[in-house]
């Protein structure tokens, strides 16, 4: 699992983190040492969809919701 | 009865969302001049305009109470906007989740740490001076049950909740002779979006207050009210207390 994969997947599963990615996601960056491209996405794309997933995701949704944000981080890293 | 804060100027981090929003409703209608603090721009953009409604005393600043810039500008924001600070909330704070210590990551204890205690402390450094400066002030720091008690989903968030309250009383102990009281509240389980989020499920805090001696969790206007009375001079005897709103939930005998 990629940097990016890995917070995508905790920002679906926490609600404390999901804030840290939306707000102060420039934290992240610095903390997981990801790419001009990871940060790009995670501040972009994958910005927009945590910000419009419910408080909180239920665990019987984590699977399909963690495998959307992988589909889109894949295209957009390539 | 009179506007309890009538002419005194607030200062509220994490004021978007959660008990910093109710704080600073309540505020606005008990006569107080209102500047909201917190990193999210469109919630803060909402709680302005619910502010305005009330009163035209309310403004807001984007500030992220972790950087030692943004803290100072938000501050300084404050008094150039309304002229004093007289009371600072300060509600800003994360919580994410943990698992047992020795399997914690050490960047979600930095950025919980960062948040809630260097945060808070930095807050309460740039807003000390301007309350001096103005005859004196009031410091609410939100804590938490979770400082007082053990904690199992987030060590990290216990130990900066228990920082908060230790902070609290050496602020206390420095600062009441000239003038500053700091106070601190520590909640229990509170309807706010982050514990909605923070159960991880829609029926997490439905559970809890079934088991709650009063059936229901704590609402933000709860702890609103406490934060009122430690602004406003009804509590003008008051420094270095850690006021506990929790509705009793601390009474339940422990889960064995």
């Amino acid at each position: 699992m990629n940097n990016l994969t890995e917070i995508a997947k905790r920002a679906v599963e926490d609600y404390g983190f999901r804030q840290i990615a939306l707000w102060s996601p420039d934290d992240l960056v610095e903390q997981w040492g990801l790419s001009p491209r990871e940060a790009g996405t995670l501040k972009g794309a994958l910005r927009d969809e945590l910000e419009r997933l419910p408080v909180p995701v239920e665990p019987r949704d984590y699977a399909a919701v963690t495998d959307r944000l992988n589909s889109l981080i894949s295209g957009c890293l390539g | 009865m009179a506007e309890r804060l009538a002419g005194k100027v607030a200062l509220v981090t994490g004021g978007a969302s959660g008990i910093g929003r109710a704080a600073v409703l309540r505020f606005a209608r008990e006569g107080a001049k209102v500047m909201i603090a917190d990193r999210n721009v469109t919630a803060l953009k909402e709680t302005l305009a619910e502010a305005l409604a009330i009163t035209p005393d309310a403004a807001s600043v984007q500030a992220d109470v972790s950087k030692t810039p943004q803290v100072q500008a938000m501050v300084d924001a404050a008094v150039a906007r309304f002229h004093r600070l007289d009371v600072l909330v300060n509600a800003a704070g994360v919580l994410v989740l943990a698992p047992p210590l020795a399997e914690i990551d050490e960047r979600d204890w930095d950025l919980m740490m960062n948040t809630n205690l260097r945060g808070l402390f930095l807050c309460c450094k740039a807003a000390i001076p301007a309350m001096i400066k103005g005859g004196g002030g009031s410091i609410i720091n939100i804590s938490s049950m979770a400082g007082l008690a053990a904690y199992a989903r987030s060590l990290p968030y216990a130990v900066s909740k228990a920082g908060v309250i230790h902070l609290t009383l050496g602020a206390a102990s420095q600062y009441t002779s000239k003038g500053v009281r700091v106070n601190c509240i520590a909640p229990g389980t509170v309807d706010t979006p982050q514990a909605r989020g923070s159960s991880q499920s829609a029926k997490g805090l439905e559970e809890i207050a079934a088991a709650h001696p009063m059936g229901r969790v704590g609402s933000p206007d709860d702890i609103a009210n406490a934060i009122l009375y430690l602004a406003s001079d009804e509590s003008a005897y008051v420094s270095g207390s850690t006021v506990i709103v929790d509705g009793g939930g601390r009474t339940l005998p422990p889960k064995i």
